[in-house]
């Protein structure tokens, strides 16, 4: 039986570069800055993005 | 405010295009191009696909090409793919493996399990070793595409947690849980064509938890001292258990008339469930989004907790327990993938995780948006002076 859990281990000792842990904090930053908002409710998030787009497309 | 980012964003400045079958002429033509692209800047590549599939052997090097790094280490170019018309077979695999998939709307994405032409007459002998290649392939694909697609799927579960309160308001049985409010709310999103392998993966899954409760239960607490054949051996004994005790009442039923080929199906299942369990990257999922699948409460005192390290270990410790339904439920719906023809559209596909985004579907929620919505800009003392000025101007004009 493989193990999958080593084969993601193995995948994910590749060593990531200097951009990419950058991408992934400003990643990490963006949901962050959204749970402290709207905390687990994305619903009203999405809502709030859709009202954001209206006003843009109005104008 | 939202800003437009570029790992979300589709340009086709910085393109190529997989029209047609993927096949060995395609990678000559677009090898070139996706060389020079990344030869330029390592900015995020558009690939566009409108293809009816084609090699899986060809998928795979084009996957390898557009992943590859530069002299400098720098790391892949980051890959947004876009269906515009029709991503079938390894098409729709492409599709989904960009770090970004766009769906066009009224695009058609068609999963299938592995399939292969003999020119040579078949053998019984032949037979059974395609059929063990076909399988193996099947499966090792449905493992691929779980890693694929899992944050997709993962993200749609949070998302839908927010309705689960109505989905259990208008069901009949208001106990249900959160696996079953989930199962619920994405039927209800689905095509029929779609439903089907829905209704595939909740018949594997429920499948999965018999065997859990006979297998897993019975061997849990001594596989950790077990070599992998022991394991094996055990969890093939306790199947052979529950094949015999579940087909008592049939006076026909045997091992040598179907019943072996029920005990590999059920050994290959088994390995499915511990395949969802296993995964390591249920701790990095878990400290991006494991605050929004714990209560309010627990997060605050998970946040409390100073040192890192700890902090990850009880975000960790609580996430796995609430996640473990899914995830076993995630490599029943994968495996289902793979069998029969599964014709989606571009919505089908976005809630079944396999795209990120329908092209202007303003109300199916993506990580474009969460990475785009940048807080207003505070204005300072000259911007609003500036403001000031504009308006007095348009006023005088007026």
């Amino acid at each position: 039986m493989s193990n999958p859990a080593t084969e993601h281990q193995q995948e994910d000792a590749t060593p990531k570069s200097a951009r990419e842990k950058e991408r992934e904090n400003e990643f990490r930053e963006a949901v962050n800055r959204v749970y402290k908002k709207y905390g687990n409710n994305l619903s009203a998030f999405l809502r709030d993005i859709q009202k954001q787009k209206e006003l843009v497309k109005r104008g | 405010m939202i800003v437009p980012h570029p790992y979300y964003r589709l340009n086709p400045a910085r393109a190529v295009h997989i029209s047609g079958i993927i096949n060995r002429e395609l990678l000559s033509r677009i090898t070139p191009q996706i060389l020079k692209l990344q030869a330029v800047s390592r900015n995020p590549i558009t690939v566009y696909v409108d293809s009816p599939g084609g090699s899986v052997d060809g998928m795979e090097t084009l996957l390898r090409t557009l992943k590859l790094t530069d002299q400098d280490s720098s790391g892949p170019c980051h890959i947004i793919t876009a269906v515009t018309q029709r991503a079938a077979s390894a098409a729709a695999d492409l599709l989904s493996s960009g770090d970004y998939a766009i769906a066009y709307p009224h695009s058609a994405i068609l999963y299938h399990g592995m399939r292969t032409q003999e020119s040579n007459p078949l053998t019984v002998e032949s037979t059974s070793v395609l059929a063990r290649i076909l399988r193996r392939s099947n499966d090792r694909y449905a493992l691929e595409l779980a890693r694929k697609i899992d944050d997709r799927f993962s993200f749609r579960f949070l998302f839908a947690r927010n309705n689960f309160d109505e989905v259990r308001t208008k069901h009949p049985n208001q106990q249900l849980s959160d696996l079953q409010c989930f199962i619920e709310f994405i039927d209800g999103k689905l095509s029929k064509e779609a439903r089907k392998v829905w209704q595939r993966a909740k018949e594997r899954h429920g499948r999965y938890k018999e065997l859990f409760t006979t297998v897993v239960k019975r061997v849990k607490g001594e596989i950790a001292k077990m070599s992998v054949a022991q394991a094996e051996a055990a969890a093939i004994k306790a199947i052979v258990e529950f094949e015999v005790k579940a087909n008592k009442g049939d006076p026909d039923w045997s091992f040598r008339g179907g019943g072996l080929e029920r005990l590999t199906d059920d050994f290959l299942l088994f390995h499915e469930y511990l395949t969802g369990f296993a995964s390591g990257r249920l701790q990095e999922w878990s400290a991006d989004w494991g605050k929004f699948i714990v209560a309010p409460e627990i997060a605050k005192e998970i946040d409390a907790i100073a040192d890192e390290k700890e902090r990850s270990k009880k975000l960790n410790e609580t996430v796995g327990p609430l996640l473990e339904p899914l995830t076993s439920f995630f490599a029943a719906f994968c495996h289902a993938l793979q069998e029969g023809e599964n014709e989606l559209t571009a919505t089908d596909a976005y809630w079944l995780g396999l795209v990120d985004e329908v092209v202007g579907e303003d109300d199916l929620l993506c990580l474009r948006h969460m990475e785009e919505d940048k807080p207003d800009p505070v204005p300072t003392e000259n911007a609003e002076k500036e403001a000031k000025q504009s308006e007095e101007v348009t006023a005088a004009g007026a």
